[in-house]
């Protein structure tokens, strides 16, 4: 078992009163899954990726990682969770635009103590003739792949997506989920997708729905459909 | 468009730094400009008032007369019955002697004898009444009147002063009264309240002077001595040494002090009426105009007559260096206001940059509605208005309060009655409108030209992602670094302008400490040079030409002033100097060989006094410079009609002074004197330190005493004042560079959020963050300090080298290397303190931003 929720709250506080984001939330998630957290706007996916990757803690309750508690770490221990274990795919790519694409992937090189080879897993994403290319001179699939390929450079044990497919046409998207997918069969790296498109939860192996805070089902597919085969919503 | 000012407004309260560094630059310049220019305004209607007032004179001046030919009989017999009452037996056989010669009117009468007679007459005080026969024909061409002003300098261990008798009929210079009363019976005295302050005495204490002693009754000012310069051994005002003293006649006749004796001369009207002179051929062409310079004019005209001599001080510096002070500082305030106003409007230029380029979708929606360029950019005049508005009105509040401090401070050495508070509300026009009228319009401009581009390449996604050129040439520099300093120099490069005002902030901050730290070693270096090669402690000037010493063990030497004529090379062909005027005269100074108190050493500190013979001259290092002179040239003097000619055989390495050196026998032969005579005494004599110690004669005798213990001491004293002042100059540079590298680094901050956030999120560590994203600018502000120092240096030489000429003296322009690096820290304590501010900004960027979808 790679995390243990356990009656986890997160509460937000505003002007107008409390917004529990999370409401007793329990489950558990198993190592080199592909696992596809959906929900509509508002439904407390974000804030679960946020428990999850360390960058937000909850207000009740507790999260394990690998037998370790995240609820009791301190804001570095949880920065050295991130760096370690760790890898982020973000909706808006999130380059850095004065680095080219190699110099973007190193960010993520230099923070692992076990990285991949910077060529390979540029290659990998299918950008090693590009590396010397500034992200203004890509597309919108290519800087995500850039992205990906910044992230899965860490070598981390398991990569967080959010919404990774958003700011992308069905092609593309279906691109890059066969490109999480295939790293998910090569370098067993467990994949958290946080999206709001079902057709994705066919090609996760757990999938956890979620409305207003709570928990509605947590399935497991038994057929796993390969992304170029998934039904764009 | 309400959205983009609403935008505007919500934005402030995100960029506190920003907008309090931009307010907390229009307060500073506003607030320095309105507490100079108010405090100016209130000394300088108060000084000319003053002026007025006090009937100050326009002219001091010596009169000139010649016992040989000014004198007839009928002033012989009024002196003999009226000042010269009580001469001795042997001084009326001088005056008798004297009086044969004038009456069988004696072509040329005894150099000896007029000298004699000189001293009998100024011992009596009977010159005056010569001196003032050959004013007053001189009254009604000129429209002046004149006063005798009598005065004499008394020094003793602790204290030099003027003492002037008190006479309630004076019409010129009156005095003022600053608190008291003035001297009404024998033993009162009054002084100046500075003196008073600084010594612990009141009005009713007693001060003694010489061995009497005298009851305080007032504070009072010579309205001729606003600057107080009673003698230049001291002329930086010491006012615990210096002091001025009014008394009663009879205490003044008994007090023991070298006479300082002139004439006030104050023109009927005001502006000096415009008057027709008649001048020869030879006078229009030197013709001062009289429009101009009416002071000049008379001067020109009558030069045989009057003349500013050495013993009166100038008056330029006594009644007019305030109006110096004024015209500098009113430069001062100018300058600073814009410049800071230019910093704002870069600092303002760059965030309304900034704020484009993040609304630049926004603006592209608005524009493709069909907003105009024109109507959008007037939503970034927020900042200038809200800046202008604030820190105008609380630099003008600011600097009405401090416009008292600030006279004081520029009355610090002068004597002008200051009272009462004003406000100046005109100032706050300028202090709002000013730079409300300068950022706006620039930032105005800015806006317009930053928002040219198309709707559609505003909207383009990416479009803010492109890469500028120096971008690209920094990361091919960079390859071989390690990835964390390409990383740095790559966000760095990211803004040219952001790096070109850090740089320019450094370079000039850098200038500015290296301009106070060569300040500091440039006068103590001056000072120890000056001095280094001084044996003697004082000069005594004689008020004429002696041949016997007064003491053997003293050196002696005859200073004359001659016309330059020309300058000969070796051939003996004229050589051209440049910047040569035309009635350029220099000083010459006949000295003895076995002089022991003067050295004149060359550039290798060897001897050079041996080289003096018949036909030699020695000159200073000053004087070569100016006149380009090479060993064997010819200098050729005017002697009246004669022309004297030496040729140059060594050059002495001194840094003051702008003379020529030539054997004292030779010389006084030269201008007519049968033996060797002196006019100026060197002398390590205590008894020159403290004129009580001096005999009758020798006070006859002397003009004035130079003291160069009292001088090194006075100058070393301010000397500590100057280097409080300049590490305030420097506190100031750093504290500058400190408020603009403080909004830039806030800037950076904000500019990289994003990038924080995602490295926050990524797992780097704090420490690693604020090194990569803050620390960027640390080399390039090391370099431009390091650029300034060579440049300061350079620019200085360029400007010693310009005055050489004019001011006569050679500065040494050094900084030590200690000095360096104290500059360079007061620099880098003000840019990490900075970005130390920054980084607690930095720390406090959530992780949730690089969540956040575009």
């Amino acid at each position: 078992m790679l995390y243990k929720l356990e009656n986890i709250v997160k509460t937000y506080k505003s002007a107008s009163g409390s917004n529990h984001a999370l409401n007793d939330i329990s489950l558990e998630l198993k190592k080199g899954e592909v696992i596809v957290i959906l929900g509509p706007s508002g439904s407390g996916k974000s804030t679960m990726l946020n428990l999850l990757s360390g960058i937000d803690t909850p207000s009740k309750g507790k999260i394990t990682y690998d037998g370790k508690r995240l609820d009791k770490m301190n804001m570095e221990q949880l920065a050295m969770y991130r760096r370690e274990h760790l890898g982020f795919i973000f909706q808006s790519y999130n380059l850095i635009s004065n680095l080219t694409i190699k110099e973007n992937v190193e960010m993520g090189f230099h923070l692992s103590s076990d990285p991949l080879d910077i060529d390979e897993v540029l290659d990998a994403v299918g950008l090693h003739d590009h590396k010397n290319k500034y992200p203004y001179q890509l597309s919108g699939g290519q800087m995500q792949r850039v992205a990906i390929a910044r992230a899965l450079v860490k070598n981390p044990d398991v990569l967080f997506c959010d919404e990774p497919t958003g700011a992308l046409d069905e092609a593309m998207g279906k691109n890059i989920l066969k490109l999480l997918q295939e790293m998910n069969k090569v370098y067993k790296t467990t994949m958290i997708i946080v999206t709001h498109n079902p057709s994705i939860a066919d090609m996760a192996n757990t999938v956890i729905r979620m409305n207003s805070g709570k928990l509605v089902e947590v399935t497991q597919n038994k057929k796993v459909k390969k992304a170029e085969d998934l039904r764009w919503a | 468009m309400g959205l983009l000012f609403r935008n505007a407004f919500k934005g402030l309260k995100r960029k506190k730094i920003q907008m309090f560094g931009i307010i907390l630059l229009i307060t500073l310049s506003t607030g320095i400009y309105v507490a100079m220019n108010t405090a100016l305004d209130r000394l300088e209607d108060r000084y000319y008032n003053y002026l007025e007032e006090q009937n100050v004179e326009n002219i001091s001046g010596d009169v000139l007369v010649d016992y040989s030919k000014d004198v007839n009989l009928e002033d012989l017999e009024y002196l003999e019955e009226h000042e010269l009452k009580e001469m001795t037996e042997e001084e009326r056989e001088l005056f008798d002697l004297y009086k044969t010669n004038i009456e069988y009117e004696n072509e040329s009468i005894d150099v000896n004898l007029t000298t004699n007679i000189e001293y009998l007459f100024t011992k009596y005080e009977a010159n005056a009444y010569l001196e003032q026969k050959k004013l007053k024909p001189l009254q009604d061409t000129y429209r002046f009147d004149f006063e005798y002003e009598r005065s004499k300098v008394v020094m003793d261990d602790d204290f030099i002063m003027k003492v002037i008798p008190y006479n309630a009929d004076k019409k010129i210079n009156k005095v003022y009264v600053r608190e008291g009363k003035l001297p009404e019976h024998e033993k009162e005295i009054t002084m100046l309240e500075g003196f008073a302050c600084a010594n612990d005495l009141e009005i009713g204490d007693t001060f003694q002077i010489g061995e009497e002693e005298y009851k305080i009754v007032g504070f009072t000012y010579a309205s001729d001595y606003i600057y107080p310069l009673i003698t230049f051994s001291t002329p930086i005002f010491d006012e615990k040494k210096n002091n001025i003293i009014f008394m009663y006649e009879e205490d003044y006749k008994k007090v023991t002090g070298i006479f300082d004796n002139t004439y006030a001369l104050r023109f009927r009207d005001n502006p000096p009426r415009k008057f027709e002179m008649t001048l020869s051929e030879e006078e229009e062409e030197k013709e001062i105009s009289i429009d101009e310079d009416p002071i000049g004019a008379l001067f020109q005209k009558e030069t045989s007559t009057i003349t500013v001599g050495m013993n009166t001080v100038s008056r330029i510096t006594r009644t007019g260096a305030l109006q110096i002070e004024f015209a500098t500082n009113r430069l001062f305030a100018d300058y600073f206001l814009y410049l800071l106003l230019t910093i704002s409007v870069i600092i303002i230029l760059i965030v309304t940059k900034k704020r484009i380029e993040d609304e630049r979708l926004q603006i592209g929606v608005l524009k493709s509605l069909g907003y105009s360029k024109y109507s959008i950019a007037l939503s970034y005049l927020v900042y200038p208005i809200l800046g202008s508005m604030i820190g105008g009105v609380l630099g003008f509040c600011i600097g009405s309060l401090l416009n008292g401090t600030m006279a004081h401070m520029f009355l610090s050495y002068y004597n002008v009655p200051l009272s009462g508070f004003s406000i100046a509300i005109s100032y706050l026009k300028d202090s709002i409108c000013i730079p409300l009228v300068i950022l706006s319009c620039l930032s105005y401009l800015i806006a317009l030209i930053m928002l040219r581009k198309k709707p559609l390449q505003l909207l383009k996604e990416g479009s803010n992602l492109k890469v500028n050129f120096l971008s690209k040439f920094v990361n091919l520099v960079t390859k071989p670094f390690p990835f964390k300093s390409r990383f740095k120099y790559s966000l760095a490069s990211r803004s040219i302008g952001k790096l070109l005002i850090v740089t320019i902030t450094s370079f000039a901050t850098g200038m500015l400490i290296v301009l106070t730290l060569i300040g500091m070693n440039l006068f103590s270096g001056m000072i120890e040079s000056s001095f280094e090669g001084m044996k003697f402690d004082y000069m005594a000037y004689m008020n004429n030409q002696y041949v016997e010493k007064i003491d053997d063990e003293d050196d002696v030497v005859l200073n004359a002033t001659l016309p330059l004529k020309e300058v000969l090379n070796q051939e003996g062909n004229k050589k051209e100097i440049e910047n040569l005027e035309d009635d350029e005269s220099i000083g010459i100074i006949g000295l003895d060989k076995d002089a022991k108190m003067i050295e004149l050493v060359n550039e290798k500190k060897e001897s050079i006094v041996n080289l003096l013979d018949e036909d030699s001259i020695i000159v200073s290092k000053n004087m070569k410079e100016y006149l380009n002179l090479e060993i064997g040239d010819q200098i050729v003097l005017q002697n009246g009609e004669n022309t004297l000619t030496y040729t140059v055989v060594g050059f002495s390495n001194e840094l003051m002074s702008f003379a020529a050196y030539v054997d004292r026998e030779v010389l006084s032969k030269q201008l007519g004197y049968e033996e060797a005579v002196y006019n100026v005494i060197y002398s390590k004599n205590a008894k020159y330190k403290s004129l009580s110690k001096l005999s009758e004669e020798e006070l006859q005798k002397i003009a004035y005493v130079m003291s160069f213990t009292d001088l090194k001491n006075n100058i070393m004293k301010q000397m500590d004042r100057f280097n409080t002042s300049i590490y305030v100059v420097i506190a100031f540079a750093a504290i500058m560079a400190f408020i603009i590298i403080s909004v830039i680094a806030s800037i950076i901050v904000e500019e990289n959020k994003k990038t924080i956030s995602l490295m926050k999120v990524m797992g780097y560590k704090s420490k690693e963050i604020s090194s990569i994203v803050l620390n960027i600018y640390t080399p390039f502000v090391i370099l431009a300090y390091l650029l300034a120092i060579p440049t300061m240096t350079s620019l200085l030489k360029w400007i010693v080298a310009q005055l050489v000429g004019d001011m006569q003296i050679t500065i040494p322009i050094s900084i030590s290397f200690m000095h360096a690096m104290i500059g360079l820290l007061a620099l880098l304590v003000a840019y990490y303190i900075a970005i130390f501010i920054a980084k607690r900004v930095l720390n406090k960027i959530p992780l949730a931003v690089a969540l956040k979808r575009e």
